[in-house]
């Protein structure tokens, strides 16, 4: 007999369909530095907390949420993700209305933010570059094409959630690299660029590409004025410690979701590995804030952080309407866009924010593809008719799962498209409502190594300690205090910061809506089942099948 | 545990029931080993068949679900919605019985095309060359694997067709394509060989497991390779080279 060994394999297993680069992608994707990212940094430009400081140290404070989330995927490796565990650790009631508030109906709201990063990051751009300012500018600024690009994105993302997980990866994957190599070449300009050459080139090419409000003046002056006229003060680093953490309700608009494919590692390979899942999610929020850091310091070297902030001022003072006067810059100001200034070569303008536009294209599915799962996994539970957990037979596509989501979602692109009752202010809560459902999982994984002892000591998270306390009971506490200080601000808005508190009828409106309608579900769904025999308590004591 | 002619009986039925559908389905796995090995049948051979394995060239799943539903096969229904673009599950009613079936194709440790063409080859089951790679594709051989591997290289020789017999040059244009599944089948082909030896066969069987496997190993190797391949071959075993396939709760 050689040294050959045999295995106890018990039955026919099954490959996952995601490897952990998958799902590393899908998390670095999901805080997207060039779609979220420069979208809500523009917004900024009247904080006073260094940007980049902002981002390092939120970044850290973020690693422990990434902690809560491996630790929560790898004793309960379940699509659905915060839905299961919360509703097995809380109960059912809490988990459902938190569940499909954080990752259902609130990504109706995120439809027109997602169509708004398409249209200035991939429509615009490229016409402009194109030589057709006059439909750049009907993108740029006009509603219906703003609508338009809304049911383009939502046709696209349900192409490829039909695509199935697998090859929605590599779609992703191809994004990634391309994406990749498009910011490096915006690096390479940046780094080897002139001021004096970006300010020649800005002041030559934005006009004759998308038009000025700069009145025949030079651009990259007006634009300066304009922003200081809007107050825009955001500094790169520095800040009060006060100020940088005032900047952080704002900032994990961007980088809050490294936890994002969460609801999915019921299909990710190894998903009961604890460090493969921090690798996965917390090697995105590194990669990315590194990234960040470094778009920083180049934006800084060569277009002048004080051009950028002023141009971003400029822009959302117009856009807000706090001013009648026109941004010089007649688009958003995107910095790939304000980089390729630097080149008179629209060929290479044209190829380099294609290959950024990637950056969108990987990402867009983020929107409704983790929801799913939890219209799934409620499904199975039977809080939802067990027909929104069905696949056209051919097409696979998740027909029911995607009304629910796209029907309410264009509603609301219209809602917020054409600021109907205020809904242009209700940006943040888009990041608020999410929270609150984070804070759901976190405070169930602080509890879940008391309350599900048997489960906690045979996962492989038992064996990480902190003086004697499970690791993920402090990172769960360490995260609490940083969403309680996230939903103080929000709410109670002390300072008048971010405009979704107590004192914006519409958001509050909206909010209460939403909770409202989770609630009404389940208790129907409660009476409804119980009148048939079926005791929602008792399906919420076991743990799922896979 | 059912008799074999009855389980035999039941596959024809499921076989049957998808080709009234339109549909190809052919069954792998163990129990195709016994149907075309009667060396399964072998005192140290011999094994249960907990389950049934197929393989479906159709995305008609629906299709395939609402004929066994006529059998009393009942999905997993949350399985099915998450994995149905390459995998089902059913059981039957009693819950004794559990039905795998791969969609389209066939991944597990490594992929193995499977196509309407080559599975109308054969009536009931895959055809040998696909039977075979899908049994030494398995990285975590276990006890039953080696058994089943021994009962059809014992009862077939490697060949130019698929007439009773593993279609060596089909076998050897997949390997020649695929650096893992050729370092995977070459493992597996040498454990197989080891293994033989154990048990209690006659020593001319251990001796035409032996040959035919030699038979297999050495057209494999000399067989062209392609770029790709010889790229791969020089990292070797350094990155790992297949998928492990993890189990799942079933409920």
């Amino acid at each position: 007999m050689s040294s050959s060994t045999l295995f106890l394999r018990k039955a026919t297993g099954l490959v996952r369909s995601w490897s952990v680069f998958d799902a590393f992608v899908y998390a670095f994707f999901s805080i997207n530095l060039i779609t979220l990212g420069l979208y809500i940094f523009s917004q900024m430009y009247y904080l006073e907390g260094g940007l980049l400081t902002t981002a390092v140290v939120s970044g850290i404070i973020i690693l422990t949420q990434v902690v809560v989330y491996a630790g929560l995927i790898a004793v309960m490796p379940r699509a659905g993700g915060d839905y299961v565990w919360q509703s097995r650790i809380l109960g059912g009631g809490i988990g459902f209305v938190l569940a499909v508030t954080g990752w259902w109906f609130i990504l109706w709201l995120w439809t027109p933010l997602y169509s708004d990063m398409l249209r200035h990051e991939f429509f615009v751009p490229l016409l402009g570059i194109l030589g057709m300012q006059g439909a750049a500018d009907y993108f740029a600024w006009n509603p219906n094409a703003w609508f338009i690009v809304s049911v383009i994105m939502i046709g696209y993302i349900t192409v490829i959630i039909a695509l199935g997980m697998r090859s929605y990866a590599r779609v992703q994957k191809v994004c990634f690299w391309v994406g990749l190599a498009g910011l490096a070449i915006v690096f390479l300009f940046l780094l080897f660029g002139s001021h004096d050459a970006f300010r020649a080139g800005l002041d030559a090419r934005a006009p004759e590409m998308f038009g000025s409000g700069a009145a025949g003046g030079s651009v990259y002056e007006a634009t300066l004025a304009a922003g200081e006229e809007a107050g825009a003060v955001l500094p790169m680093t520095g800040g009060s410690l006060a100020a940088v953490f005032l900047a952080m309700p704002y900032i994990v608009f961007f980088n809050l979701w490294p936890n994002w494919g969460a609801t999915l590692y019921g299909e990710v390979k190894g998903a009961d590995d604890f460090k493969r899942n921090m690798l996965g999610m917390g090697g995105a929020l590194v990669a990315t804030t590194v990234l960040a850091v470094v778009f920083f310091l180049l934006i800084n070297k060569t277009i002048t952080w004080d051009f950028y902030t002023n141009a971003n001022g400029a822009y959302w003072n117009y856009r807000w309407g706090f001013t009648d006067q026109a941004p010089p810059l007649n688009f958003w100001p995107y910095p790939a866009m304000l980089t390729m200034f630097l080149t008179s070569s629209r060929i290479v303008q044209f190829v380099v924010i294609l290959a950024m536009s990637m950056w969108f294209f990987g990402w867009a599915g983020t929107i409704f593809l983790s929801s799913t799962r939890v219209i799934f996994a409620a499904a199975f539970d039977r809080v939802l008719p067990e027909a929104v957990a069905t696949v056209h037979p051919r097409t696979r596509t998740p027909i029911w799962a995607m009304v629910l989501m796209v029907v309410p979602g264009l509603i609301v692109s219209i809602l917020y498209v054409w600021d109907i009752a205020n809904f242009q202010s209700l940006t943040l809560m888009s990041t608020l409502v999410i929270a609150i459902t984070y804070l759901g999982s976190t405070i169930s994984a602080i509890i879940l190594p008391y309350t599900k002892k048997e489960m906690y000591e045979a996962s492989p998270i038992a064996k990480y300690k902190i003086l004697g306390l499970p690791l993920i009971s402090v990172a769960g506490v360490i995260f609490l205090a940083f969403l309680l200080f996230l939903l103080y601000q929000w709410l109670i808005d002390p300072n008048g910061l971010y405009g979704i508190g107590l004192t914006n009828t519409s958001s509050m409106v909206f909010m209460l809506a939403m909770y409202g309608i989770a609630l009404v579900i389940y208790v129907f769904a409660r009476y409804y089942r119980r009148s048939r025999g079926v005791s929602l308590d008792m399906l919420y004591k076991e743990i799922p099948a896979e | 545990m059912a008799a074999l002619p009855e389980v035999q009986s039941a596959v024809q039925h499921i076989v049957e029931l998808a080709a009234e559908q339109g549909m190809v389905l052919r069954l792998l796995g163990g129990l195709a080993v016994r149907l075309h090995s009667p060396s399964a049948n072998h005192r140290s051979l011999a094994r249960q068949y907990a389950d049934f394995d197929f393989v479906l060239a159709d995305r008609r799943t629906d299709r395939l679900a609402a004929a066994v539903a006529k059998l009393g096969y009942v999905p997993n229904q949350s399985f099915n919605l998450l994995n149905g673009d390459r995998r089902l599950l059913f059981y039957d009613e009693r819950g004794e019985r559990q039905m795998d079936v791969f969609v389209n194709e066939f991944h597990m440790c490594h992929s193995i095309p499977i196509t309407a063409d080559r599975l109308a080859l054969e009536p009931v089951t895959v055809p040998l060359a696909e039977l075979l790679l899908t049994k030494m594709q398995i990285v975590q051989l276990n006890e039953k694997d080696v058994r089943d591997l021994c009962a059809l290289v014992l009862d077939h020789s490697f060949g130019d067709g698929d007439d009773d017999m593993f279609n060596l040059p089909y076998i050897t244009s997949l390997c020649a394509r695929d650096w893992g599944l050729w370092k995977t089948i070459t493992i597996n082909a040498q454990k197989v060989r080891d293994f033989a030896d154990a048990y209690d066969l006659e020593g001319g069987q251990k001796l035409t497991i032996t040959e035919r496997l030699d038979v297999l190993r050495n057209t494999l190797d000399a067989a062209p390779k392609s770029l790709k391949w010889k790229a791969r071959d020089r990292i070797g075993e350094r990155v790992q080279w297949y998928d492990l396939p993890e189990e799942v709760q079933r409920g």
